[in-house]
């Protein structure tokens, strides 16, 4: 997975690489996509689940029935493109950065849910969204890629 | 058996970070997104027991979220399950040595109250 462009930096370690801006800036790309899907896939979902009604069972035939419904379906499909992107992240990120920058997906679900569902959102609620978002500003600021853990090198 | 799920759903969740964090590693650094290497991708994680794992880790935690959505309020599963972001962040450090300093503890310390105070 090493493009062109990287080809005559593949000797460079990781660590180093990771510092250069276009790095960063498909690490971030990476993850508004992580946040996105992960907001639009349950939003979907828990609009169909409510449709569908409650389905708490032991039988997987309920849960193949449960996507039946559209937004169900749609819901599954996009947190299974989150699931995919947010593994595409972890391959440049660690785990410690990933963390709490997609947590960011708790704010958006909360603002989605007051704008567009027109929940109630309480001053607890919103300290909530401003203590989470206060995480997701340090966390943005510190180095993405830190991992000393085993890491294959370009070699392609 | 709420806290049983609880524990269930956190340690979970804990091991399939890990071993996703750890497997994608080895794997080496997605470059972009074109379909092309979106199906490299794919082969390689269909590839990677460790990767496996942890999906397989995350789904048990998935079920095991519904259960106990079926068995207690949401205030109380989402706050509860939290708490596996600090166990999480503990282990990235030692296990994956990753570089986690004051902003990390504070940013997943936050999230834990964050998450708490959005489900009051």
């Amino acid at each position: 997975m090493v493009d062109q462009s990287r080809r005559s930096a593949r000797t460079a370690p990781i660590l180093e690489q990771s510092k250069s801006p276009t790095f960063t800036s498909k690490t971030h790309l990476l993850t508004a996509i992580v946040v996105l899907t992960n907001v639009v896939g349950n939003v979907c979902l828990s609009h169909g689940m409510q449709e569908v009604g409650r389905t708490i069972s032991a039988s997987p035939a309920d849960y193949v029935r449960a996507l039946l419904n559209p937004w169900v379906l749609a819901g599954s499909c996009t947190l299974a493109l989150w699931m995919i992107s947010d593994l595409a992240l972890l391959s440049r990120a660690d785990l410690t950065f990933v963390l709490p920058v997609t947590a960011s997906a708790y704010v958006f679900i909360a603002i989605a849910g007051h704008f567009v569902l027109g929940d109630r959102i309480s001053w607890e609620r919103w300290l909530g969204i401003v203590v989470i978002t206060l995480a997701v500003v340090l966390a943005e600021e510190t180095p993405s890629l830190t991992s000393k853990a085993e890491y294959r090198e370009h070699s392609q | 058996m709420k806290w049983i799920l609880v524990a269930i759903i956190a340690s979970s969740n804990t091991v399939g970070d890990l071993l996703n964090t750890a497997g994608m590693k080895r794997i080496g650094a997605v470059e972009d997104l074109s379909l092309r290497s979106l199906l490299q991708l794919l082969l390689a994680i269909g590839g990677s027991p460790m990767v496996l794992g942890g999906i397989a880790a995350l789904a048990i935690g998935f079920f095991a979220i519904m259960s106990l959505l079926s068995i207690a309020t949401v205030s109380f599963a989402i706050p509860a399950t939290a708490s596996s972001y600090l166990v999480e962040t503990l282990l990235a450090k030692y296990i994956l040595k990753e570089d986690v300093r004051w902003r990390r503890w504070a940013a997943s310390g936050l999230v834990v109250i964050g998450v708490v105070l959005l489900r009051w």
